[in-house]
């Protein structure tokens, strides 16, 4: 019997009136051949969505509006309720702005993702960053998107080309007002040819009624660097499908993340990393600490095809619950078919060490004072993945003032932040 | 300094200390010695207030400034603002939370309670130096992660550096010798004694007579099965290196 989400004819038909070029009917062929998910699909089994979509699917009709955000880096690029703001726009002389209507030889969106698919029919232009051969970027670029509007759906889509041996910093901010329940469907998507060395952070931290879902792509070729930081601790559901493909040999990944989420917050991560070519390396690191009645879910799936000989893959996700309502759901999976290969994975859930929080009090620092201390610790274990410091530092600073602070209210005004 | 009293300890139900009574005088270096398993690190932990451990009955009382105070009224950190310190067996790493800053506010926190005040960042550091110099260690080691990526004798140095820190009355080493090579052994033994005074006191949890050749003992305890059997001096240390524990046992 064929299962189906009820909410799929309707969007079916709203999106066939957008589907109005090549690349847009073949995404709407695509979203077709799945629906939308449902809970029997084995990626979407945590994850049930019938709370947060909306009974139609709308694109969003506000107009574009910013205010002042404080982000990372000197070049900055803006959107606003899916829009570019290309007037608002700084980059440096080596990237190079494209913005465009999708062409599908362009895109290198996984076909069976769902929202990446919704995303290709929904977007109006898709915004191209060339990054020059040679040209590397001295400080980060901020990205932001922000959003204030109820009800209807936006759908950003960056594409990001790093010619050979380029090097940037870019930092995607998704932000919004609280009280709206706005929809986002974002497409990031890279292209790292050889020797490129790219950080995409991810930061998303949008308004607590939002429904965000976002796909990031990666296409990374020979001696390529391609670190991923996905760190989530807004909206009130949220789903990041990360996909990196490394094509050649010498060609390196890092997907790292961090989700902290209070209230009834819920989020799922969902990355697959896949080793195409021999001599190709993988790292994964993804943390969870959930507070009240938060869920966090991460799938994690290493894929080794059978030409990848001589590669090193290692995948971790550990998760801490601060409350016996919060809940872990962990699925970190390895598939071979190579047989000279070196993987290794692991994840774990578990509660507030009592061992170490007593250290801490053994030296003097109250009870809640080394709770808040342990977690900051928990959570700097991820962030400091991320090797550029202006880019750690404004993480940091977002997960004090979205998840810390309100976490730990009750405790002493003492910033768990200097240190 | 500290008079322990017939204390019985449970963790899980299982009892662990069974009857221990054994009193520490100010200036005092006792060894806490004993097989395995026979309740060593239970006892100092128990001192400086682990949650996890629950005792049943008997009793911990605390000598300061001539004001008895019941040790097991008090939560962990008090009993550090109290002026009780103790050198853990595996210090914990805690990633993202510099040494300095650590080291500084659990300082602060100790020195307030006791009414010293606060010291600023610039007093703190310049306070720190010759304690790092007694340890041997670089000034650098202050801007890393606390523990996180140290080696097992940088991690005991770190204690001590603690302990210089917080310039405890009562200092409860629990196995601080265990994991040093012979260079780390003589650093740490050489900072426990410039600690030491005849105001303040060490306990020394050990499984070996090693540490007790820099340290020298007052007195030496044999624990087993959660009970003192044999008290002496640093002679029975000596017979113990030479004997084994079964001469006692059986």
């Amino acid at each position: 019997m064929k299962r189906e989400n009820p909410l799929t004819q309707t969007y079916t038909s709203a999106l066939e009136s957008f589907a109005d070029n090549e690349a847009r009917k073949k995404a709407l062929e695509n979203f077709k051949t799945r629906g939308l998910p449902h809970t029997k699909m084995e990626d979407w089994l945590y994850t049930k969505l019938s709370d947060v979509l909306p009974e139609k699917l709308l694109k969003v009709s506000t107009k574009p509006n910013i205010k002042d955000i404080k982000t990372p880096g000197k070049y900055k690029l803006y959107f606003s309720n899916g829009q570019i703001l290309e007037d608002k726009c700084s980059l440096p002389e080596g990237v190079i702005l494209n913005v465009s209507t999708l062409k599908s030889e362009t895109a290198n969106d996984d076909q069976s993702d769902i929202f990446a698919m919704m995303n290709g029919v929904l977007n109006d232009v898709t915004v191209t960053l060339t990054i020059k051969k040679d040209f590397v970027l001295d400080s980060p670029l901020s990205i932001v998107h922000y959003s204030d509007f109820t009800g209807e759906f936006s759908a950003p889509r960056v594409h990001v080309v790093a010619e050979n041996f380029s090097k940037a910093e870019i930092v995607e901010i998704f932000i919004g007002e609280d009280q709206k329940n706005y929809n986002v469907t974002a497409v990031s998507n890279f292209i790292l040819k050889d020797g490129a060395k790219i950080l995409h952070a991810k930061v998303q931290d949008e308004g607590n009624e939002a429904f965000h879902v976002s796909s990031v792509n990666a296409d990374v070729h020979r001696d390529a660097n391609f670190h991923s930081f996905t760190f989530t601790t807004g909206a009130k559901k949220s789903r990041n499908e990360i996909k990196v493909r490394l094509r050649e040999t010498g060609a390196y990944t890092s997907v790292d993340g961090l989700y902290a989420l209070n209230d009834k917050q819920h989020t799922d991560n969902n990355s697959l990393i896949t080793h195409i070519k021999e001599h190709t390396d993988s790292s994964q690191l993804f943390k969870g600490v959930l507070d009240d009645s938060s869920r966090g879910v991460f799938t994690g799936k290493v894929l080794v095809c059978r030409d990848a000989q001589k590669v090193n893959s290692e995948q971790l996700n550990k998760n801490l619950l601060l409350t016996k309502k919060s809940h872990a759901d962990t699925r970190p999976q390895l598939e071979v078919y190579a047989d000279d290969v070196k993987c290794a994975h692991g994840a774990t859930v578990g509660q507030m060490n009592e061992e170490e929080a007593f250290y801490l009090q053994s030296r003097g620092l109250s009870k809640e004072r080394a709770q808040k201390l342990l977690i900051h610790a928990f959570c700097s274990e991820a962030l400091l993945k991320i090797e550029n410091d202006e880019v750690r530092e404004f993480c940091s600073e977002t997960l004090f003032k979205s998840f810390e602070e309100e976490s730990f209210s009750h405790v002493d005004n003492r910033s768990a932040q200097k240190s | 300094m500290i008079k322990v009293e017939n204390l019985h300890a449970t963790v899980e139900e299982n009892e662990i200390l069974k009857g221990i009574n054994f009193e520490v005088k100010a200036g005092e270096v006792h060894a806490i010695m004993g097989p395995n398993g026979s309740g060593k690190s239970t006892l100092s932990k128990v001192i400086a207030g682990h949650p996890t451990y629950e005792v049943k009955s008997g009793s911990i009382t605390y000598n300061v400034n001539g004001k008895d105070t019941d040790l097991l009224e008090l939560e962990a950190d008090e009993r550090a603002k109290n002026g009780i310190f103790l050198g853990f067996q595996y210090p914990i790493e805690i990633p993202g939370v510099t040494n300095f800053n650590f080291l500084h506010e659990s300082f602060n926190e100790v020195s307030k309670a006791q009414g010293a005040g606060e010291m600023n960042e610039e007093d703190f550091r310049a306070f720190l130096m010759p304690k790092l110099e007694l340890l041997e260690m670089r000034e650098e080691f202050l801007n890393r992660p606390v523990n996180t990526g140290f080696s097992g004798g940088e991690k005991k140095k770190n204690e001590i550096l603690q302990m210089a820190v917080l310039n405890p009355r009562l200092a409860l080493l629990d196995e601080t010798d265990s994991g040093l090579d012979i260079d780390a052994l003589k650093i740490v033994a050489k900072g426990v004694n410039a600690l030491k005074n005849r105001f303040n006191s060490v306990v020394l949890v050990t499984h070996y007579q090693r540490l007790l050749d820099y340290i020298e003992p007052d007195f030496v305890h044999v624990l087993y099965d959660g009970q003192i059997i044999k008290s002496g001096d640093k002679s029975l240390a000596l017979e113990l290196e030479k004997k084994g524990y079964d001469w006692l046992i059986n």
